[in-house]
Protein backbone atom coordinates (compact mmCIF):
# COMPACT_ATOMS: atom_id res chain seq x y z
CA UNK A 1 0.00 0.00 0.00
CA UNK A 2 1.39 3.37 -0.89
CA UNK A 3 0.35 6.25 1.29
CA UNK A 4 0.98 9.89 0.63
CA UNK A 5 -0.02 11.62 3.81
CA UNK A 6 1.52 13.80 6.47
CA UNK A 7 0.09 11.62 9.23
CA UNK A 8 2.79 9.22 10.46
CA UNK A 9 1.98 5.69 9.38
CA UNK A 10 2.11 4.20 12.89
CA UNK A 11 -0.49 6.74 13.92
CA UNK A 12 -2.56 6.32 10.77
CA UNK A 13 -2.84 2.56 10.98
CA UNK A 14 -3.05 2.19 14.76
CA UNK A 15 -6.34 0.76 15.99
CA UNK A 16 -8.07 3.32 18.10
CA UNK A 17 -10.86 2.66 20.55
CA UNK A 18 -13.67 1.02 18.63
CA UNK A 19 -16.43 3.44 17.89
CA UNK A 20 -20.07 2.52 17.63
CA UNK A 21 -21.24 0.90 14.45
CA UNK A 22 -22.33 3.29 11.76
CA UNK A 23 -24.87 2.47 9.08
CA UNK A 24 -25.05 3.92 5.62
CA UNK A 25 -28.62 4.54 4.51
CA UNK A 26 -30.07 6.08 1.40
CA UNK A 27 -32.81 8.72 1.40
CA UNK A 28 -33.58 9.88 -2.10
CA UNK A 29 -30.34 11.16 -3.63
CA UNK A 30 -28.57 11.43 -0.31
CA UNK A 31 -26.42 8.79 1.31
CA UNK A 32 -26.19 9.33 5.05
CA UNK A 33 -24.13 7.91 7.83
CA UNK A 34 -26.35 7.19 10.81
CA UNK A 35 -25.55 5.85 14.23
CA UNK A 36 -28.34 3.53 15.38
CA UNK A 37 -29.84 4.69 18.66
CA UNK A 38 -32.46 1.98 18.73
CA UNK A 39 -33.57 -0.74 16.36
CA UNK A 40 -35.62 1.61 14.23
CA UNK A 41 -34.11 5.03 14.87
CA UNK A 42 -30.76 6.47 13.95
CA UNK A 43 -28.94 9.72 14.58
CA UNK A 44 -27.44 11.37 11.51
CA UNK A 45 -23.68 11.78 11.63
CA UNK A 46 -22.89 12.95 8.18
CA UNK A 47 -24.50 13.14 4.77
CA UNK A 48 -22.86 12.57 1.42
CA UNK A 49 -24.18 14.72 -1.37
CA UNK A 50 -22.71 17.07 -3.90
CA UNK A 51 -25.80 19.30 -3.88
CA UNK A 52 -25.20 22.16 -1.41
CA UNK A 53 -28.98 22.47 -0.95
CA UNK A 54 -29.06 19.12 0.82
CA UNK A 55 -26.88 20.54 3.57
CA UNK A 56 -29.39 23.35 4.17
CA UNK A 57 -32.27 20.92 4.61
CA UNK A 58 -33.28 20.99 8.26
CA UNK A 59 -34.24 17.33 8.19
CA UNK A 60 -30.71 16.17 7.42
CA UNK A 61 -28.78 18.14 9.99
CA UNK A 62 -26.23 16.10 11.98
CA UNK A 63 -27.77 14.76 15.16
CA UNK A 64 -31.29 14.55 13.75
CA UNK A 65 -33.15 11.32 14.20
CA UNK A 66 -34.28 9.38 11.16
CA UNK A 67 -36.29 6.20 10.93
CA UNK A 68 -34.28 3.15 9.95
CA UNK A 69 -36.32 0.80 7.87
CA UNK A 70 -36.10 -2.91 7.37
CA UNK A 71 -34.75 -2.34 3.86
CA UNK A 72 -31.79 -0.40 5.30
CA UNK A 73 -30.58 -3.53 7.07
CA UNK A 74 -30.55 -5.54 3.86
CA UNK A 75 -27.23 -5.84 2.05
CA UNK A 76 -27.04 -3.34 -0.80
CA UNK B 1 -71.27 4.01 -16.02
CA UNK B 2 -73.20 7.14 -16.65
CA UNK B 3 -73.06 7.59 -20.40
CA UNK B 4 -73.74 11.32 -20.07
CA UNK B 5 -70.28 11.96 -18.52
CA UNK B 6 -68.25 11.27 -21.66
CA UNK B 7 -67.89 14.98 -22.40
CA UNK B 8 -68.18 14.19 -26.08
CA UNK B 9 -65.13 11.91 -26.01
CA UNK B 10 -65.24 8.34 -27.29
CA UNK B 11 -65.96 5.96 -24.42
CA UNK B 12 -62.52 4.21 -24.58
CA UNK B 13 -60.60 7.53 -24.46
CA UNK B 14 -62.70 8.70 -21.56
CA UNK B 15 -62.04 5.47 -19.65
CA UNK B 16 -58.27 5.77 -20.27
CA UNK B 17 -58.28 9.32 -18.99
CA UNK B 18 -60.10 8.44 -15.80
CA UNK B 19 -57.83 5.45 -15.21
CA UNK B 20 -54.74 7.61 -15.65
CA UNK B 21 -56.11 10.09 -13.14
CA UNK B 22 -56.79 7.32 -10.64
CA UNK B 23 -53.30 5.91 -11.08
CA UNK B 24 -51.78 9.34 -10.54
CA UNK B 25 -53.83 9.85 -7.38
CA UNK B 26 -52.76 6.42 -6.17
CA UNK B 27 -49.05 7.10 -6.75
CA UNK B 28 -49.31 10.51 -5.06
CA UNK B 29 -50.99 8.92 -2.08
CA UNK B 30 -48.32 6.20 -1.79
CA UNK B 31 -45.42 8.67 -2.10
CA UNK B 32 -47.03 10.82 0.57
CA UNK B 33 -47.43 7.77 2.77
CA UNK B 34 -43.76 7.00 2.19
CA UNK B 35 -42.77 10.54 3.17
CA UNK B 36 -44.93 10.32 6.27
CA UNK B 37 -43.35 7.03 7.26
CA UNK B 38 -39.79 8.19 6.63
CA UNK B 39 -39.89 11.75 7.83
CA UNK B 40 -43.00 12.09 9.95
CA UNK B 41 -44.32 14.80 7.65
CA UNK B 42 -46.06 15.00 4.32
CA UNK B 43 -44.74 18.24 2.92
CA UNK B 44 -41.12 18.72 2.03
CA UNK B 45 -39.64 22.22 1.91
CA UNK B 46 -39.27 23.78 -1.53
CA UNK B 47 -35.79 23.47 -2.94
CA UNK B 48 -33.67 25.90 -4.82
CA UNK B 49 -31.94 24.34 -7.81
CA UNK B 50 -28.24 24.91 -7.45
CA UNK B 51 -26.18 25.03 -10.64
CA UNK B 52 -22.97 24.70 -8.67
CA UNK B 53 -22.29 21.48 -6.82
CA UNK B 54 -19.84 21.00 -4.04
CA UNK B 55 -17.37 18.27 -3.14
CA UNK B 56 -15.64 18.45 0.18
CA UNK B 57 -12.43 16.46 0.46
CA UNK B 58 -11.69 16.12 4.15
CA UNK B 59 -9.51 14.04 6.43
CA UNK B 60 -7.78 11.02 4.95
CA UNK B 61 -8.41 9.96 1.39
CA UNK B 62 -9.35 6.32 1.68
CA UNK B 63 -8.54 3.84 -1.04
CA UNK B 64 -8.39 0.07 -1.17
CA UNK B 65 -7.96 -0.46 2.54
CA UNK B 66 -10.48 0.62 5.13
CA UNK B 67 -8.67 2.84 7.59
CA UNK B 68 -9.16 2.39 11.33
CA UNK B 69 -12.44 4.00 12.46
CA UNK B 70 -10.81 6.88 14.32
CA UNK B 71 -9.75 8.37 10.98
CA UNK B 72 -12.10 10.78 9.31
CA UNK B 73 -12.09 9.81 5.68
CA UNK B 74 -13.16 10.82 2.21
CA UNK B 75 -14.08 7.68 0.39
CA UNK B 76 -13.25 7.01 -3.21
CA UNK B 77 -16.53 5.17 -3.76
CA UNK B 78 -18.51 8.22 -2.66
CA UNK B 79 -16.63 10.84 -4.65
CA UNK B 80 -16.32 9.07 -8.01
CA UNK B 81 -20.08 8.42 -8.55
CA UNK B 82 -20.80 12.02 -7.54
CA UNK B 83 -18.35 13.26 -10.16
CA UNK B 84 -19.99 11.05 -12.79
CA UNK B 85 -23.41 12.41 -11.81
CA UNK B 86 -22.11 15.99 -11.99
CA UNK B 87 -20.67 15.38 -15.44
CA UNK B 88 -23.93 13.88 -16.70
CA UNK B 89 -26.48 16.25 -15.19
CA UNK B 90 -27.13 19.14 -17.60
CA UNK B 91 -28.47 21.31 -14.77
CA UNK B 92 -25.10 21.27 -13.00
CA UNK B 93 -22.79 23.84 -14.53
CA UNK B 94 -19.75 23.76 -12.27
CA UNK B 95 -18.07 22.14 -9.28
CA UNK B 96 -16.51 23.72 -6.24
CA UNK B 97 -13.95 21.58 -4.42
CA UNK B 98 -13.23 22.36 -0.81
CA UNK B 99 -10.07 20.71 0.44
CA UNK B 100 -8.95 20.23 3.98
CA UNK B 101 -7.05 17.00 3.82
CA UNK B 102 -3.96 15.39 5.29
CA UNK B 103 -3.44 13.15 2.27
CA UNK B 104 -4.04 9.44 2.02
CA UNK B 105 -4.02 6.63 -0.47
CA UNK B 106 -2.04 7.56 -3.56
CA UNK B 107 -4.12 5.55 -6.04
CA UNK B 108 -7.46 6.85 -4.79
CA UNK B 109 -6.12 10.41 -4.64
CA UNK B 110 -4.77 10.29 -8.18
CA UNK B 111 -8.03 8.70 -9.40
CA UNK B 112 -10.06 11.57 -7.93
CA UNK B 113 -7.59 14.10 -9.35
CA UNK B 114 -7.80 12.59 -12.84
CA UNK B 115 -11.61 12.56 -12.68
CA UNK B 116 -11.67 16.26 -11.75
CA UNK B 117 -9.14 17.16 -14.42
CA UNK B 118 -11.13 15.39 -17.12
CA UNK B 119 -14.48 16.98 -16.22
CA UNK B 120 -15.87 19.00 -19.11
CA UNK B 121 -17.49 21.41 -16.64
CA UNK B 122 -15.54 24.17 -14.92
CA UNK B 123 -14.14 23.32 -11.51
CA UNK B 124 -12.58 25.54 -8.87
CA UNK B 125 -10.67 24.24 -5.87
CA UNK B 126 -10.22 26.01 -2.59
CA UNK B 127 -7.64 24.80 -0.09
CA UNK B 128 -8.62 25.74 3.45
CA UNK B 129 -6.70 24.64 6.50
CA UNK B 130 -4.49 22.15 4.75
CA UNK B 131 -4.11 20.47 1.41
CA UNK B 132 -1.23 18.17 2.14
CA UNK B 133 0.45 15.39 0.21
CA UNK B 134 -2.06 13.76 -2.17
CA UNK B 135 -4.41 16.70 -1.57
CA UNK B 136 -2.13 18.80 -3.79
CA UNK B 137 -2.75 16.87 -7.05
CA UNK B 138 -6.49 17.13 -6.33
CA UNK B 139 -6.20 20.87 -5.76
CA UNK B 140 -4.25 21.52 -8.96
CA UNK B 141 -6.57 19.27 -11.02
CA UNK B 142 -9.32 21.90 -10.97
CA UNK B 143 -9.61 24.49 -13.73
CA UNK B 144 -8.67 27.20 -11.25
CA UNK B 145 -7.18 26.79 -7.78
CA UNK B 146 -7.41 29.01 -4.74
CA UNK B 147 -5.58 28.78 -1.46
CA UNK B 148 -6.60 30.56 1.70
CA UNK B 149 -4.06 32.92 3.22
CA UNK B 150 -3.61 30.70 6.27
CA UNK B 151 -3.83 27.32 4.55
CA UNK B 152 -0.77 25.10 4.39
CA UNK B 153 0.40 22.68 1.74
CA UNK B 154 3.00 20.09 2.70
CA UNK B 155 5.08 18.62 -0.09
CA UNK B 156 7.08 15.55 0.86
CA UNK B 157 8.10 12.14 -0.53
CA UNK B 158 5.64 9.22 -0.53
CA UNK B 159 5.84 6.29 1.88
CA UNK B 160 5.37 2.57 1.48
CA UNK B 161 3.76 0.20 3.97
CA UNK B 162 3.96 -3.55 4.23
CA UNK B 163 6.92 -5.72 3.41
CA UNK B 164 9.76 -3.66 2.05
CA UNK B 165 12.65 -5.60 0.58
CA UNK B 166 15.98 -3.87 0.94
CA UNK B 167 17.04 -4.02 -2.69
CA UNK B 168 17.71 -1.24 -5.21
CA UNK B 169 14.51 -2.21 -7.07
CA UNK B 170 12.49 -1.01 -4.08
CA UNK B 171 13.95 2.43 -4.50
CA UNK B 172 13.25 2.36 -8.23
CA UNK B 173 9.62 1.39 -7.55
CA UNK B 174 9.23 4.21 -5.03
CA UNK B 175 10.79 6.63 -7.48
CA UNK B 176 8.29 5.56 -10.14
CA UNK B 177 5.39 6.11 -7.75
CA UNK B 178 6.86 9.48 -6.84
CA UNK B 179 7.09 10.45 -10.49
CA UNK B 180 3.36 9.82 -11.00
CA UNK B 181 2.57 12.49 -8.45
CA UNK B 182 5.25 14.92 -9.61
CA UNK B 183 4.32 14.67 -13.28
CA UNK B 184 0.63 15.19 -12.51
CA UNK B 185 1.32 18.33 -10.48
CA UNK B 186 3.74 19.71 -13.08
CA UNK B 187 1.28 19.11 -15.92
CA UNK B 188 -1.57 20.84 -14.12
CA UNK B 189 0.11 23.81 -12.48
CA UNK B 190 2.68 26.48 -13.24
CA UNK B 191 5.45 24.98 -11.11
CA UNK B 192 8.56 23.58 -12.82
CA UNK B 193 9.63 20.01 -12.18
CA UNK B 194 13.02 21.08 -10.83
CA UNK B 195 11.39 23.48 -8.36
CA UNK B 196 8.87 20.86 -7.19
CA UNK B 197 11.60 18.27 -6.66
CA UNK B 198 13.66 20.81 -4.77
CA UNK B 199 10.68 21.56 -2.48
CA UNK B 200 9.93 17.87 -2.02
CA UNK B 201 13.41 16.80 -1.04
CA UNK B 202 14.41 19.83 0.99
CA UNK B 203 15.83 19.05 4.40
CA UNK B 204 15.62 21.05 7.59
CA UNK B 205 12.03 22.27 7.27
CA UNK B 206 10.01 19.34 8.60
CA UNK B 207 10.70 17.76 11.94
CA UNK B 208 10.03 14.11 11.13
CA UNK B 209 10.29 14.16 7.38
CA UNK B 210 11.97 15.83 4.46
CA UNK B 211 10.00 18.29 2.37
CA UNK B 212 8.50 21.74 2.62
CA UNK B 213 5.49 23.42 4.15
CA UNK B 214 4.08 26.19 1.97
CA UNK B 215 1.76 28.69 3.61
CA UNK B 216 -0.88 30.45 1.47
CA UNK B 217 0.92 32.96 -0.69
CA UNK B 218 4.10 30.85 -0.91
CA UNK B 219 2.10 28.21 -2.79
CA UNK B 220 0.96 30.92 -5.22
CA UNK B 221 4.46 32.39 -5.64
CA UNK B 222 6.03 29.03 -6.59
CA UNK B 223 3.24 28.53 -9.12
CA UNK B 224 1.38 25.64 -7.51
CA UNK B 225 -1.88 27.50 -6.96
CA UNK B 226 -3.42 30.14 -9.18
CA UNK B 227 -4.60 32.64 -6.59
CA UNK B 228 -4.90 33.54 -2.97
CA UNK B 229 -8.52 33.78 -1.91
CA UNK B 230 -11.52 32.48 -0.07
CA UNK B 231 -15.05 31.34 -0.74
CA UNK B 232 -16.25 34.56 -2.36
CA UNK B 233 -13.36 34.74 -4.80
CA UNK B 234 -13.70 31.04 -5.63
CA UNK B 235 -17.44 31.34 -6.35
CA UNK B 236 -16.90 34.46 -8.43
CA UNK B 237 -14.22 32.74 -10.51
CA UNK B 238 -16.40 29.65 -10.94
CA UNK B 239 -19.32 31.75 -12.17
CA UNK B 240 -16.98 33.52 -14.59
CA UNK B 241 -15.71 30.18 -15.92
CA UNK B 242 -19.29 28.94 -16.33
CA UNK B 243 -20.24 32.06 -18.27
CA UNK B 244 -17.15 31.77 -20.47
CA UNK B 245 -18.00 28.17 -21.24
CA UNK B 246 -21.62 29.01 -22.00
CA UNK B 247 -20.56 31.86 -24.27
CA UNK B 248 -18.19 29.55 -26.13
CA UNK B 249 -20.98 26.98 -26.57
CA UNK B 250 -23.51 29.49 -27.95
CA UNK B 251 -24.17 28.75 -31.61
CA UNK B 252 -22.60 31.52 -33.65
CA UNK B 253 -24.86 33.39 -36.12
CA UNK B 254 -24.12 32.36 -39.71
CA UNK B 255 -21.64 34.81 -41.10
CA UNK B 256 -22.42 36.60 -44.35
CA UNK B 257 -19.82 35.80 -46.98
CA UNK B 258 -17.65 38.79 -47.52
CA UNK B 259 -18.19 40.36 -50.97
CA UNK B 260 -15.64 42.63 -52.52
CA UNK B 261 -17.32 45.16 -54.74
CA UNK B 262 -15.86 45.10 -58.18
CA UNK B 263 -16.90 47.59 -60.91
CA UNK B 264 -19.14 44.89 -62.41
CA UNK B 265 -20.97 44.35 -59.09
CA UNK B 266 -21.23 47.98 -58.15
CA UNK B 267 -24.64 49.59 -58.39
CA UNK B 268 -25.01 51.56 -61.61
CA UNK B 269 -24.67 55.29 -61.15
CA UNK B 270 -28.17 56.80 -61.13
CA UNK B 271 -29.15 58.42 -64.38
CA UNK B 272 -29.53 62.12 -63.82
CA UNK B 273 -32.70 63.43 -65.46
CA UNK B 274 -32.00 65.89 -68.18
CA UNK B 275 -34.04 68.84 -66.96
CA UNK B 276 -34.15 70.40 -70.38
CA UNK B 277 -36.37 67.48 -71.48
CA UNK B 278 -39.00 68.35 -68.87
CA UNK B 279 -40.88 71.54 -69.41
CA UNK B 280 -41.79 71.68 -65.71
CA UNK B 281 -38.20 71.52 -64.64
CA UNK B 282 -38.81 68.22 -62.86
CA UNK B 283 -40.72 65.15 -63.95
CA UNK B 284 -44.27 65.24 -62.66
CA UNK B 285 -43.94 68.48 -60.74
CA UNK B 286 -46.77 70.89 -61.30
CA UNK B 287 -47.14 74.06 -59.37
CA UNK B 288 -50.81 75.00 -59.15
CA UNK B 289 -51.98 78.16 -60.85
CA UNK B 290 -48.66 78.85 -62.42
CA UNK B 291 -47.72 78.90 -66.02
CA UNK B 292 -44.98 76.41 -66.35
CA UNK B 293 -41.76 77.95 -67.54
CA UNK B 294 -40.54 76.42 -70.68
CA UNK B 295 -37.28 77.70 -71.97
CA UNK B 296 -37.81 79.28 -75.30
CA UNK B 297 -41.66 79.25 -75.09
CA UNK B 298 -43.49 81.52 -75.72
CA UNK B 299 -40.94 84.01 -76.83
Amino acid sequence: MTYYTIVPLDELLADGESTQAVMLIQRGQITMEVEPVSGSLGSIRRIYSSDPEDYLDARWQPGNIVAIEFADYLPK
Amino acid sequence: VDQSLHYGLPYVTWMNLTNQQEEQDESNRSSQQELLQQLGQVQTPPRMESRIHLLSIIGQIEGHTLLPPKNKTTKYEHIIPQLVAIEQNPKIKGVLLILNTVGGDIEAGLAIAEMIRSLTKPSVSLVLGGGHSIGLPIAVAASHSFVADTATITIHPIRLTGLVIGVPQTYEYLDKMQDRVISFIVRNSQVSEAKLRELMFRTGELVRDIGTVLVGREAVSVGLMHELGGLGAAMKRLNELIELKEAAEQPKPPQQPEVTITPQHAAPTPVQPVYQNYPLGYPGYVQPNTIPYTPGWPS
